[in-house]
C-alpha cells in the first residue's frame, strides 16, 4: 500500500502550538457569536426580555444602597463606600463567573466535542467572551451608579479598558485551568463555590485591605492575588483610589505569563475531552 | 505505483485502525476507595479491531451492522474525534459529520441556529450568511426560519442539520442515521444533494440500519461486526449476507407472540406471520432474507412501557448487565439485543460512563422529546423496537402525554405505536398490585414502584383486560422469553389465566420449558466447565459453531441452543455482576439462577453439548 500519497494526509497528528492558535484564530467568529446568541437565549422566556442585563446588576446596586447607605448608613471609613462595593463585587464577579462557567465547559458541551473537530480551548475562551459581553451592561450600570454617587467621570476611566484586558487574559488563564480541572476532577463542581467565597473574602471586596491589615509590607503582598489586583486598579481608575506599582506590576505579570501556562496544561489533555 | 490513477483518486484510506475507549466501573468509589488508596478502575472497551478500506473519490459508501458493531465509533474516528489506538486513517480533506445537531440552541430561532452550527462546523460568518438563503430554501423551512428550533418537528430539524452540513460542499461527509427521521420528500432531495457532492469528487460515508436506503444510495458496502471488517463488496451482496445472518434472531425474537386484545387464540399477526415467511425462506433460498428484514424495519415501534421497572432497579440492573458483558468479553449492545428484552434504555447520563449505547429521558417531556429526537436521528434503529424508559416517562407521565408520545413516534414515522408489558419479571407481584390500585382508582398508571411490597400473584386477565381497556394502547404485545429461567411457569400461569393456548413458533407447537430447562443445563455444564467469562465464551462459540455444522439441528433449533450457550457464557459472569448489585435490589430470578448452579466442575465434552443441543433441536421441531 502506498502511504505516500501525497494528496492525502494524515488524521490525528497533534497540531503544533503554532497550528493550533491558528485554528483557534480560524474559529474565533464561533467565539464571539455563539455566546453572544447563548445570552440572548437566557432571557427570551422572560416577560422583559434582555432588559435584565441591565436590570440585574442594577438589582444588585440597588440592595446594597438599601443595606448599606439606608439601613447600615455604614461607610467603613470609606468614601463612597456604595461605589467602592459596587466596582469590586461586579469585577469580582466578572472573574468568578469566568472560572464557574470554565469549570463546566467540557462537560456541558460533551455532544459537541463528540461531533466535531475543533481546538477544544474554543469552549473555555467562548465562556470568557460570553461572560465578557454579559458583563458590558453591568459595566454601565457601574458608571451610572458612579455618578450618582458623587464619582464623576475622569481621564482615568479610560484606564479601565487595560485593566479589562489584563483582567480578561488572567480570566483565559483561570478559565482554561478550570475547564481541564472541571473536565477530569468532576467534584471540583462541588468545591468551586466554596472557593470562589474564600477568594471573595480575601480579595478586598468589602472592605479596604489597609483599613484591616496594618502592616505595609502584608498589604504589598496582597498584589500577589491577581483578584485585588485587579480590584484595585479598578478603584483607582474609576473611583481614583490609591493603587501602588505593585498592583500594576501583578497585573502585567499575571496577564501576560499565565494564560501560555494554562493553554499548555489545557492542551495536555486536549484529545480526552469528552471520551 | 505512484502513477496510477486510482491511488491518486483516493479521498479517504483506513488503514488497520484500531479504537477503543475507557469507561469507568460502576465500583464502590467514594470515601472507602479513597482510604484504600484504589484508584477507580476503567475497563477498556475494544470497539474498532483492525479495519481497513479504501474510498475513492465520487463513491458512497455505506456502513451496516448490529448495534455495537463499532460502526459509529468508526464514523467518529474517521473525522479525527477519537485518538486511535493503533493504525492509520489517511484523508484528502477531515470530514465533516452530519453532527451539528449537538450545538443546536432549542429557544433560538431557526436562522440563528444555521449560523451557530456553521460556525460550529468551521465556516466563515459572511460564507453562512451568503448561503443564508440556499440553506433555508434546501431545507424548505421558508415559512418557519424565524421561529426558536424547539417548536420545530424532528424532520425540520434533520432537513435543517442536513442543509447546514452540505452548506459547502464537503470534500468527505460522514452521515451516521441522520436520514432516517424525514420524509420521503426530503429523501430524494438530500439524496440528490449526496449525488451532487459525489459528482464533484466528494466522498460520502454512511452508516444506517436502513438497509434499502444503503441499498439505494450507495454503491458499495461494508459489514462491520464486533468492531472487525466482515464483508466489504457491493451493496446487494453484501446486504443478502448480512441478512441471512440476521435470520436467526428474527426467528429467536418470533418465538412467542400473541395478541390478547383479539381475545382469541390467534397467534398475533407481525413478527410471528414475519417468522413463518423466514422457515420457508430459509427452505427455499437464503437470498430472501434482506426483504424480511426490511419488512422487520417497517416503521412499527414499539413502545416497551415497562409498568414492573422502576428506575432505580434499572439502573442498577443495567449497570450490573453492562459490568457482567464485559467480564465475559462482549459488547454490550450485542448482549442486549441477544436478550431480547431491552433493546435500549435510557437513563441520564449514567449510561455514558457505563457504556451503554444511548442516553435519554430528561425530567420533562420537553427534554425527553429533545433528547429523543437526537437519538433517533443520530442511533436510532428501526432494526430494534425500543425501551423506552425514564423517571420522567416511567412515573409522572399521564395518558395525555402517553399520547403525545404516541403522536411524536408518528411524527417521527412510525404508523403503529404498541405497548409491551414484560412479563417475566419477578416484579410482575408490583405490576399485579399496581393494576389493582389502578382498577380501584387509587393510582395512576405509571407509578408502579409504590407497589413493590405487595406479595400477591399475578392476576394475568385482569391486568390485560386493564391494558385492552386503556385508550392510549393500540395494541398490547406480550413477550413471553422462553430461554430465561424461570419462564414456563409464568407462561402456564399466564395461558391459564388468559385462556390463550400455550404460545406456538412459527413452525409449530413448541414445549416451552424445553429451551429453558435445557437452558439452565448448558448453564450448568457450562458454568462448571469454565471458571470465567472468557473461556465460557470460547466455550460457547466452539459450540455454536459445531451446531451450525450438525446436519439434524434446525437453524430453529440452532438459535434456541445457541441462546442457550450464550447463557452460559454469561453466567459466569453473573455471581461477580451481582455482588455490583445493591443487596436491597436484588430480586432478580436471573441472577439467582446464575448463582443456584453447582459450582464444582464436571465433566463437560462438545459431544455431550451437541447431544443436549439435539434433545432441544428434537424438541423445536416436534
Amino acid at each position: 500500500m502506498d502511504v505516500s500519497d501525497p494528496t492525502l494526509h494524515l488524521l490525528g497528528v497533534e497540531r503544533s502550538s503554532s497550528g493550533y492558535l491558528r485554528d483557534l484564530w480560524e474559529r474565533r467568529e464561533f467565539a464571539v457569536v455563539v455566546p453572544a446568541n447563548d445570552i440572548r437565549a437566557q432571557n427570551m422566556d422572560t416577560l422583559l426580555g434582555q432588559m435584565w442585563h441591565i436590570l440585574n446588576p442594577a438589582a444588585l446596586v440597588a440592595v446594597y444602597w438599601l443595606v448599606f447607605d439606608v439601613l447600615l448608613k455604614t461607610s467603613r471609613g470609606i468614601d463612597n463606600y456604595l461605589g467602592f462595593l459596587v466596582v469590586g463585587i461586579l469585577f469580582f464577579q466578572l472573574t468568578q463567573r469566568v472560572i464557574l462557567d470554565g469549570a463546566i465547559a467540557i462537560p456541558r458541551n460533551e455532544g459537541l466535542i463528540r461531533s466535531i473537530q475543533f481546538p477544544r480551548a474554543l469552549l473555555p475562551i467562548s465562556s470568557l467572551t460570553g461572560q465578557t459581553i454579559a458583563f458590558l451592561p453591568a459595566l454601565l450600570v457601574m458608571a451610572v451608579t458612579l455618578c450618582l454617587t458623587g464619582a464623576y467621570p475622569t481621564w482615568r476611566w479610560f484606564m479601565v479598558i487595560p485593566v479589562l484586558v489584563a483582567q480578561a487574559l488572567i480570566n483565559l488563564a483561570g478559565g482554561l485551568v478550570m475547564a481541564r480541572l472541571g473536565a477530569t476532577v468532576r467534584d471540583l463542581r462541588e468545591i468551586l463555590p466554596h472557593l470562589m467565597r474564600l477568594l471573595f473574602y480575601v480579595s478586598g471586596i468589602l472592605f479596604s485591605v489597609e483599613r484591616v491589615i496594618a502592616n505595609e509590607t502584608v498589604v504589598s503582598l496582597m498584589a500577589l492575588n491577581p483578584i485585588y489586583s485587579i480590584v484595585s486598579a479598578a478603584r483607582w481608575s474609576l473611583l481614583g483610589a490609591d493603587a501602588g506599582s505593585e498592583i500594576w506590576l501583578s497585573l502585567v505579570l499575571w496577564s501576560v505569563i499565565t494564560p501560555w501556562f494554562a493553554l499548555r496544561f489545557f492542551r495536555a489533555h486536549e484529545h480526552r475531552y469528552g471520551a | 505505483m505512484s502513477t496510477d490513477i486510482s491511488e491518486t483518486q483516493l479521498a479517504l484510506r483506513v488503514d488497520n485502525v484500531h479504537v477503543g475507549y475507557d469507561a469507568y466501573e460502576d465500583s464502590a468509589g467514594g470515601i472507602k476507595g479513597l482510604f484504600s488508596g484504589e484508584r477507580r478502575r476503567t475497563r477498556r472497551i475494544k470497539a474498532v479491531r483492525g479495519v481497513s478500506f479504501e474510498l475513492e473519490r465520487g463513491q458512497s459508501l455505506g456502513i451496516i451492522g448490529s448495534n455495537g458493531s463499532g460502526k459509529s465509533t468508526l464514523l467518529a474516528a474517521m473525522t479525527g474525534l477519537l485518538p486511535l489506538e493503533s493504525g492509520e486513517i489517511w484523508v484528502r480533506s477531515r470530514p465533516t459529520l452530519l453532527g451539528v445537531g449537538a450545538v443546536m440552541r432549542p429557544s433560538l430561532s431557526g436562522r440563528r441556529n444555521i449560523i451557530i452550527g456553521g460556525l460550529a462546523l468551521g465556516l466563515p460568518l459572511a460564507e453562512i450568511k451568503s448561503r443564508m438563503r440556499d440553506v433555508i430554501a434546501f431545507a424548505g423551512l421558508e415559512e418557519s426560519i424565524d421561529l426558536p428550533m424547539r417548536s420545530y418537528s424532528s424532520g425540520m430539524r434533520a432537513r435543517l442539520m442536513f442543509a447546514i452540513a452540505t452548506a459547502t460542499t464537503p470534500e468527505i461527509l460522514l452521515i451516521d442515521e441522520a436520514l432516517a427521521v424525514g420524509d420521503s420528500e426530503f429523501f430524494q432531495r438530500s439524496q440528490r444533494r449526496i449525488d451532487e457532492i459525489r459528482a464533484t469528487a466528494g466522498a460520502v460515508v454512511i452508516v444506517s440500519h436502513n438497509l434499502s436506503e444503503l441499498e439505494r444510495s450507495c454503491d458499495r458496502v461494508i459489514w462491520m461486526d464486533r468492531g472487525e471488517l466482515i464483508d466489504d463488496g457491493p451493496p446487494d451482496e453484501v446486504i443478502a449476507a448480512y441478512g441471512a445472518k440476521v435470520n436467526g434472531r428474527i426467528a429467536d425474537e418470533a418465538l412467542l407472540i400473541t395478541d390478547p386484545t383479539a381475545g382469541t387464540d390467534e397467534i398475533d399477526v407481525g413478527t410471528a406471520e414475519l417468522a413463518e415467511e423466514l422457515t420457508e425462506s430459509d427452505e427455499t433460498e437464503g437470498a430472501v432474507a434482506p426483504v424480511l428484514i426490511r419488512e422487520r424495519t417497517s416503521r412499527t415501534a414499539t413502545l416497551h412501557i415497562g409498568t414492573d421497572f422502576t428506575v432505580d432497579r434499572i439502573q442498577h440492573y443495567l449497570r450490573a448487565e453492562a459490568e457482567a458483558i464485559r467480564h465475559a468479553g462482549f459488547s454490550t449492545p450485542a448482549f442486549l439485543r441477544r436478550r431480547n428484552h431491552f433493546e435500549f434504555v435510557g437513563i441520564g447520563s449514567e449510561n455514558a460512563a457505563s457504556g451503554l449505547p444511548i442516553s435519554f429521558g430528561g425530567d420533562d417531556w420537553a427534554t425527553w422529546r429533545d433528547d429523543f429526537i437526537n437519538v433517533a436521528s443520530r442511533q436510532m434503529s428501526d432494526e430494534f423496537d425500543w425501551v423506552i424508559s425514564s423517571e420522567a416517562f416511567a412515573t409522572r407521565l399521564g395518558p395525555k402525554s402517553i399520547q403525545a408520545v404516541r403522536d411524536f413516534l408518528n411524527e417521527v414515522g412510525f404508523d403503529r405505536v404498541h405497548a409491551v408489558l414484560y412479563l417475566q419479571r419477578q416484579d410482575r407481584l408490583a405490576a399485579h398490585s399496581h393494576v389493582q390500585a389502578l382498577a380501584a382508582g387509587l393510582s395512576d398508571p405509571f407509578s408502579v414502584d409504590t407497589h413493590l411490597d405487595a406479595a400477591t400473584r399475578c392476576d394475568w386477565r385482569r391486568l390485560i383486560e386493564w391494558w385492552s381497556n386503556s385508550d392510549s394502547i393500540d395494541q398490547l404485545d406480550v413477550r413471553l422469553f422462553p430461554d430465561r429461567p424461570g419462564m414456563p411457569d409464568i407462561v402456564d400461569d399466564f395461558c391459564d389465566a388468559t385462556g390463550l393456548p400455550q404460545p406456538r413458533s412459527a413452525d409449530g407447537p413448541v414445549a416451552v420449558r424445553l429451551p429453558s430447562s435445557e437452558a439452565v443445563q448448558f448453564i450448568e455444564k457450562i458454568n462448571g466447565e469454565c471458571e470465567d467469562g472468557e473461556s465460557a465464551r470460547a466455550l460457547g462459540e466452539r459450540v455454536v459453531l459445531r451446531l451450525a455444522a450438525e446436519p439434524g439441528v434446525e437453524p430453529f433449533a440452532l438459535t434456541a441452543a445457541e441462546s442457550a450457550a450464550l447463557m452460559g457464557r454469561y453466567a459466569a459472569s453473573n455471581e461477580w455482576a451481582l455482588a455490583q448489585v445493591d443487596e436491597a435490589i436484588r430480586v432478580d430470578d436471573y441472577f439467582s439462577v446464575a448463582l443456584a448452579l453447582p459450582t464444582e466442575r464436571t465433566e463437560l465434552t462438545i459431544d455431550r453439548i451437541l447431544a443436549l443441543a439435539a434433545v432441544v433441536g428434537s424438541g423445536a421441531r416436534r
